[in-house]
């Protein structure tokens, strides 16, 4: 029953990637993004990490991708052409990519099949309080950088996009035709 | 995974629809007439004995309207939109539980459709996935109004959510766990609105924005961008953002009940069967009082609107959360 | 029947590969950084995964940085690309490889 499931998932979540790579409009491959997060969220949940899979909810598919999509549509508006050529490049490059993608999972499924890894039939690492002890305890360090990168996050992406001699107005996306 | 689990189900998933929309549908009619009211009038009265058929005949009249695509829209992410609109607002109902555990037929059985132990989080998600569908049904609406009314929407939608994020933390705090069930047992002696008066009144005022409620509902306003986001809807698409709007009512005023007054507790002994009943009562006097909002207070301008939640609210709510992790370590030393 | 470990791994290479193709075939810049979120993506399902089988807390707390740090760079990121469309009026990596301007 749980293979059954972490086979859609799988699939649906091999689907979207897809989706981000062959569509041709940057919005619907955003969407598709939006997808597998979803997917992979769920795949967490199945993973017993349910505070993370709620957290890549809220961050990557709730926060991240908004971003993403408020700006393929504000460059889209002024951007008409998509200038793309076909999606997938044939040839050569096309074939040293694919037999480089094999050999990586090849690879990899070799690996992790050695290591013989079971899942640990009872519940998994604990829950919530288990990872939140070990972010406050062991972790705390890495826990005070995280959130001085958001803030020199913050400051970066507002300092870059800001339009130098303005102040207030300074920081609007795109120019506007007055 | 047996026949008891899965009839379990399905009876709940049911009844959580049928309670959904019902209560959709007559909070919609609620608030016309209470509106009305306070603005001296009457409201709809005509169909049905004081006007109660008057939700079935929007329904009705709704679903009955031709649907017009803009000829320049696009067209799958027009279709598609109400959706990603609804389905986090009707979702976010599966983990609100009405009351404790009843035993029937020799089951136990939870009054919410599933045990999730992360339930608030969960439904913080969900309003954070409900942001979709507001731009990007403005954006394949293929016009400037919907664009401009839908971008101002989500971002007022985003800016809120960290308060109501902020809030939650403090609740958690005071609780020791994410699930609502244990939110509410944790009010057993208490309600938590007196331990967090500011993080009430700050919950409140940032679910007013989440909702696109007045005063905050300049995206939507009729005077102000057409209509907004939903400005090229027709018939039952917009009967959807309309449904989904009251949900999201629905569940924030759950969400207010269940972590500030309590849940279905009361203060004097009172049956388990009754809970359910407590919760609504609790769930309609704050409704009641968004009502009440919407009648008595005018709306902000936008830049004002954006000023207040990050310059005002997240403050307050940062402080709330250093205040109440204070008491909670002072008191909690042996 | 659970799910063998070893297939979330896989599962886990095959979005990498798929995430690592889109930033080699892609011109337009948005859809190379959404192909590098996915790599990102695919290395946090295998840290999960690995934390579940091994019975330990430290991968979700690695994930849990890694989203910290994906959103942060995607944020700069994502300015840097509003600078670049600004100042090129295009977001085609073809046209914009030269390290002038």
């Amino acid at each position: 029953m749980e293979l059954v499931g972490f086979l859609l998932l799988a699939g649906a979540t091999i689907a979207g990637a897809m989706g981000v790579v062959l569509q041709r409009n940057a919005l619907y491959g955003a969407l598709s993004l939006v997808g597998v997060f979803v997917a992979t969220a769920v795949l967490y949940l199945m993973l017993s990490a349910p505070f993370l899979a709620v957290l890549q909810l809220i961050v990557y598919a709730g926060a991240i991708m908004v971003l993403f999509i408020f700006v393929i549509m504000l460059i889209s508006v002024r951007y008409e052409e998509s200038g793309e050529a076909a999606g997938v490049p044939g040839g050569a490059k096309r074939y040293t990519a694919m037999g480089l993608a094999a050999v990586l999972v090849i690879l990899f499924t070799i690996l992790s099949f050695k290591m013989a890894l079971t899942p640990s039939g009872s519940e998994g690492p604990g829950g919530i309080t288990e990872l939140g002890f070990a972010l406050y305890q062991k972790y705390m360090f890495p826990f005070e950088v995280a959130s001085i990168l958001l803030l020199v996050a913050i400051v970066g992406a507002l300092s870059i996009t800001r339009r130098h001699g303005r102040g207030l107005e300074g920081n609007v996306a795109l120019e506007e035709h007055h | 995974m047996t026949l008891g689990w899965w009839i379990e189900v399905v009876v709940k998933v049911g009844l959580m629809f049928f309670i959904v929309l019902t209560g959709v549908a007559y909070v919609s009619f609620a608030e016309r007439r209470i509106l009305a009211h306070m603005q001296s009038r009457i409201g709809p009265n005509r169909v049905g004995p004081q006007g109660l058929l008057q939700p079935a005949a929007d329904a009705l009249k709704l679903m009955t309207k031709e649907t017009i695509i803009p000829a320049a829209a696009d067209k799958i992410l027009f279709l598609f939109g109400p959706v990603f609109a609804l389905i986090p607002a009707i979702v976010a109902f599966s983990v609100i539980p009405f009351g404790e555990s009843i035993t029937l037929f020799g089951r136990e059985i939870a009054l919410h459709v599933t045990d999730v132990n992360i339930a608030v989080l969960f439904i913080l998600a969900l309003s954070s996935i409900g942001v979709y569908g507001i731009f990007l049904s403005a954006w394949a609406s293929n016009n400037k109004f919907a664009l401009i009314g839908g971008l101002r929407s989500s971002a007022q939608m985003i800016s809120y959510e960290l308060t109501m994020g902020l809030v939650i933390v403090a609740i958690v705090m005071l609780a020791g766990s994410f699930s609502l069930v244990d939110i509410v047992h944790a009010q057993a002696k208490v309600p938590f609105i007196l331990y967090q008066p500011l993080g009430f009144v700050l919950f409140i005022i940032g679910s007013l924005a989440e909702i696109n409620r007045t005063p905050f509902d300049l995206p939507e306003a009729e005077t102000e961008l057409v209509a907004g986001f939903h400005t090229e809807y027709t018939g039952m698409r917009f009967a959807i953002f309309a449904l989904s709007e009251y949900a999201n009512l629905m569940t924030v005023t759950s969400l207010a009940t269940l972590m500030f007054l309590g849940g279905w507790l009361v203060p004097w002994p009172s049956p388990a069967w009754m809970y359910p009943l407590w919760f609504a009562i609790k769930v309609l006097i704050l409704i009641f009082f968004m009502m009440w909002t919407r009648g008595t207070l005018p709306r902000f301008r936008f830049d004002q609107l954006m000023l207040f939640g990050w310059k005002v609210l997240l403050p307050l709510a940062l402080a709330n959360i250093v205040i109440t992790g204070l008491v909670v370590a002072l008191l909690e030393r042996p | 029947m659970a799910v063998p470990a070893y297939l979330y791994q896989v599962l886990a290479a095959v979005l990498f590969c798929i995430g690592v193709m889109g930033v080699l075939f892609r011109r337009n810049i948005l859809v190379i950084f959404m192909c590098v979120e996915l790599m990102l993506n695919a290395a946090n399902l295998s840290l999960i995964a690995f934390a579940r089988a091994l019975g330990n807390v430290d991968g979700q707390v690695v994930v849990f940085f890694a989203l910290a740090v994906a959103a942060a760079e995607v944020s700069v990121g994502l300015a840097i690309i509003i600078d670049l469309f600004r100042k090129k009026g295009t977001v085609d990596v073809e046209q914009v490889s030269l390290l002038k301007g």
